[in-house]
């Protein structure tokens, strides 16, 4: 943190000044979507919660979310940029776990709890902004943080229900978005953000060209129809269909060898 | 305490900068390693450390396999790097973060070469000149008190008078236990300081010895001609006249002159111990 402090600081100034410009036009939004609900009589608590959430609160969050940790896990272990950086880090007496787990409490675990909390006051700070102009439903003036997650489980909408397979395709995108930057960012020298989005496009790439060779061994394909990806679909239970769990698995599989392909990036490191 | 037997190491796969290498050096030396650009000084120095893996042979410095890098094998030694990183924080601050990480930390003697050095607690690490930087970087390293001490080209960016002070400070703070690698072009500054000259050249140890030996068989004179001296090993000609290597006569000991031996052996000279 002594070494680090100014850049961390710096970085939630900045993330703080972009949020709040997100939440701002969020509530913008928002106002249009209730005139929609009063011009449609359609008022309720519910409806004001559920359109909000939906249509204003969730889609920004997850997406500055999933920008967020993939900037920050992607930056991750910033001492390994140089050879003289590196020199320092990789000799400073402590284990290379310890060095592994500090970025991954830093980088991850603390971004992610800081990002709920952060993103929340700022919709706070961002309404009481916004209510200088123009007057928002009351309902929301007592929002809470834990209100996105409440309300979607009590409706059982896809993503925060725990009952759905889309729960767990979410978690295990997000841990996959998550580990791939981190070990990247081990793995890489310089501009390893960078590369790892690079190294990303390309390893999907290179999936969509395999499933798109398995489609025209195994379909046939029409006149208009090469990009067309021909796989059947099916439920293999009452709502999990067979790509529900080609996602899961292999997201959730992968995430699983990335997290220790960074230790051992670390480890095997040179300068 | 250091044990590195024929390992083999090179950047590129076609090119080996060391083949077959082997080195061995029990604690209690300061030595000078030397060798021309490009020799391997500063890669042998990272080996050492565990900085680089060695695709062959096997190497054990102080009872462990450096590549692992242990914090009990890291906390005992230190690579002081030609230009090396420090952060941006106050002296006070990094003597604070970085020293309790080293299990021998001495604070007293941090502070005491700083004096020497004239360097205050409160300067900012980024601000300072590179020759202050480089200062403070070798008074902390030497205040870890570790066992292993490793210096690539530390006189790079000093003054007169530091390098006088570096000298200074290197011979009163090395304790007995303790092995120091200075590896430097820059002979001349570590004349005085070293007790055993190693040089490599080619990827392989062309000359290993105590500096006592040498000046025990050998003369460093400076002469007006050599028209009449026998057995000259190696001369150089200067403005004065000539700088010869001739064996030992009437057991008169001479100052070692490394630079003139350093080029003696590079010329492959005859020396022979």
């Amino acid at each position: 943190m002594a070494l680090n402090g100014k850049t961390y600081l710096f970085t939630l100034l900045g993330l703080c000044i972009v949020l709040f410009f997100i939440n701002t036009f969020n509530l913008i939004d928002y106002t249009k979507q209730i005139q929609y609900i009063d011009n449609h009589k359609i008022d309720s608590v519910y409806n004001v919660n559920i359109t909000f959430f939906k249509k204003s609160y969730l889609p920004p969050f997850l997406i500055s979310l999933f920008i967020g940790i993939l900037v920050s896990a992607g930056t991750a272990f910033p001492a390994l940029g140089s050879n003289k950086k590196s020199l320092h880090y990789l000799l400073l007496p402590v284990s290379n776990l310890e060095k592994f787990v500090a970025q991954f409490l830093i980088r991850i675990v603390a971004f992610v709890l800081l990002y709920f909390i952060l993103f929340w006051s700022i919709f706070k700070v961002s309404y009481l902004f916004f209510e200088i102009f123009e007057p928002i439903s009351n309902t929301l003036k007592n929002y809470t943080i834990l209100d996105p997650l409440t309300i979607y489980h009590k409706y059982k909408y896809a993503v925060f229900n725990v009952k759905s397979i889309h729960y767990y395709i979410f978690i295990s995108l997000f841990l996959f978005v998550t580990f791939f930057a981190f070990a990247g960012a081990s793995y890489f020298k310089k501009y390893a953000l960078f590369k790892t989005v690079f190294a990303f496009a390309i390893i999907a790439f290179s999936v969509f060209l395999l499933q798109l060779l398995c489609s025209h061994i195994f379909y046939a394909h029409g006149e208009n129809e090469f990009f067309e990806l021909k796989l059947t679909k099916h439920f293999v239970s009452k709502r999990v269909t067979n790509h529900d769990l080609y996602y899961l698995v292999l997201f959730s599989g992968i995430s699983l060898f990335l997290a220790p392909l960074a230790y051992f990036n670390l480890k095997e490191r040179e300068v | 305490m250091i044990a590195i037997e024929n390992i083999s190491f090179g950047y590129t796969k076609k090119k080996f900068l060391f083949k077959d290498f082997s080195f061995t050096q029990e604690s209690g030396n300061i030595i000078g390693l030397l060798g021309e650009n490009g020799a391997g000084k500063s890669t042998l120095l990272k080996i050492i450390s565990g900085l680089l893996h060695v695709k062959q042979g096997k190497i054990v410095v102080n009872n462990t396999k450096p590549i692992q890098r242990e914090p009990d094998f890291l906390s005992d030694i230190f690579l002081v790097d030609d230009t090396p990183f420090l952060p941006s924080l106050t002296i006070k601050t990094y003597l604070a973060v970085y020293g309790a990480l080293y299990k021998n930390f001495d604070f007293d003697k941090m502070h005491h070469l700083l004096a020497s050095f004239q360097l205050t607690e409160n300067q900012k690490l980024h601000k300072i000149s590179h020759g202050q930087q480089k200062k403070f970087i070798i008074a902390f390293a030497l205040s870890t008190n570790c066992k292993l001490l490793l210096l690539d080209e530390p006189t790079n960016g000093l003054d007169i008078p530091s390098k006088k002070i570096f000298r200074k400070v290197l011979i009163e703070s090395v304790t007995e236990n303790q092995t120091v690698i200075i590896s430097t072009h820059q002979v001349k500054d570590v004349e005085n300081v070293i007790d055993k000259i190693v040089q490599i050249a080619d990827g392989k140890i062309v000359f290993e010895q105590e500096t006592f030996k040498i000046t025990e068989k050998y003369q460093f004179q400076n002469v007006s001609s050599i028209a009449n001296l026998e057995n000259v090993k190696y001369y150089e000609k200067n403005p004065f006249g000539y700088k010869v290597i001739v064996p030992v006569a009437n057991n008169e000991e001479t100052e070692i002159d490394i630079e003139l031996l350093f080029n003696a052996i590079a010329n492959k000279a005859e020396i022979n111990l």
